[in-house]
């Protein structure tokens, strides 16, 4: 399994202390919990590194010496006690973070990448870089991006606050990192209009057309030197100005798109503390062309990872 | 001529061009890219990652610590844990 170390440092229900028990056996004295780990279910460490992470040879060694380790430990030494388990499912309650997963609604998987022309990064370890999230619609709002009576030809205008969720929350600058969003003041652009190009009993084909425009003005990074070449303004612009443009079809009897793809390209600028563009000088304040595309995630458990920005959605 | 008004001649000179980047650039849609019917299928295709990128999907990741305790424990299996700052399997 993969998770995300945010909410697990400081938590005190089970998979946080879980998270923590696995850490400190694992590199103590190393701040960082970042790491792949090979463990017991009962959270004994069988192995474990932080240095391994981006090596695929030391991974595959690590995991032969965790398994090793399990062969020779008894089901008493490496499960949890029924007690002790059962105890563990009645904290969890209803499913933790992902109890949000939109079960009958539009989960869209997201891949944001800089398009030819972009400055060539300065730092090595940006080069060919690309980022990935999931955008969640609940079926309500699913069903929103298809009209209510759809006619061959006509365009229809999408709901203002889905394209807007968008613009704020996945048209973001985080090819290099996980971005930043926006407030709601600052999208200045938000539309997205739906032409019907098909129509029969049991399909409504889609056609999307559209702009966003993001832009704020502020203070965005709290490291402010960068060697001692170039320091970031302390006030400065950032934003994503884009066209829209992606196709869908819709299973009318299901109430559930089977194909959806949706491709944002436009001009990004600006430096922020997580967009990790300062590295490259005073040229990252200039727009470049950044690309960020949608579609149809699948339904493995790997795919019902929740938007990094879903706490901003203001689900319930 | 003194050191002074070289400096305030630089000031002159940077300021306004600071100041345009401040605002960001006009609001007359993208100038570095065009996505038309014509450009979309290269362009989505160059957003869009390919096999070997997403070659750890292969393997059938869990989505959180919690889901390999409760598999690992039901099916008395080791559980391997893969954990960044950001999620590893979206947005890191």
């Amino acid at each position: 399994m993969a998770d995300q170390l945010d909410h697990l440092y400081n938590g005190t229900d089970f998979e946080s202390r879980f998270v923590q028990k696995i850490k400190k056996q694992s590199h103590p004295d190393n701040y960082s919990y970042q790491g792949i780990y090979l463990a017991a279910p009962n959270g004994v460490l069988l192995a474990g590194s932080h240095e391994a992470l981006h090596d695929a040879k030391k991974v595959e060694k690590l995991v032969q010496q965790g398994l090793e380790k399990w062969k020779k430990l008894s089901p008493t030494d490496r499960l949890l006690a029924k007690e002790v388990f059962a105890k563990a499912v009645a904290e969890r309650g209803d499913g933790g973070r992902l109890k949000l997963y939109p079960e009958d609604g539009l989960v869209l998987r997201l891949f944001c990448r800089d398009l030819p022309g972009a400055p060539e990064p300065k730092d090595a370890n940006h080069r060919n870089l690309w980022n990935m999230d999931y955008a969640w619609f609940r079926k309500e709002e699913a069903i929103a991006f298809v009209p209510v009576t759809p006619t061959l030809g006509k365009n229809y205008a999408v709901r203002r606050e889905l394209v807007e969720r968008l613009a704020r929350f996945h048209l973001i600058d985080a090819v290099r990192g996980s971005g930043l969003s926006y407030p709601k003041e600052a999208v200045a652009e938000a539309n997205l209009t739906a032409e019907v190009v098909e129509v029969t009993d049991a399909f409504v084909s889609l056609r999307f057309q559209g702009a966003t425009r993001t832009s704020q003005t502020g203070k965005f990074f709290t490291q402010n030197t960068v060697g001692s070449a170039w320091k970031v303004p302390e006030v400065q612009s950032r934003g994503y100005d884009t066209k829209l443009m992606g196709r869908a079809v819709y299973h009318r009897k299901d109430q559930k798109f089977i194909s959806f793809e949706l491709l944002a390209a436009g001009d990004r600028w600006g430096a922020t503390s997580e967009n990790g563009r300062v590295s490259d000088g005073e040229v990252c304040l200039r727009p470049a062309p950044m690309g960020v595309f949608l579609e149809l995630a699948g339904n493995r458990p790997g795919e019902r990872v929740p938007p990094v920005n879903l706490r901003h959605y203001g689900w319930k | 001529m003194d050191v002074i008004k070289l400096k305030s001649i630089a000031a002159l000179l940077v300021g306004p061009v600071l100041l345009a980047f401040a605002e960001g650039p006009e609001a007359n849609g993208p100038k570095t890219v065009n996505l038309t019917d014509a450009t979309y299928t290269k362009l989505r295709d160059l957003v869009r990652p390919n096999a070997t990128e997403l070659a750890w999907q292969k393997i059938s990741w869990r989505a959180s610590v919690w889901d390999g305790i409760v598999e690992g424990q039901q099916s008395d299996k080791p559980i391997l844990i893969w954990m960044l700052n950001g999620h590893p399997l979206a947005c890191t």
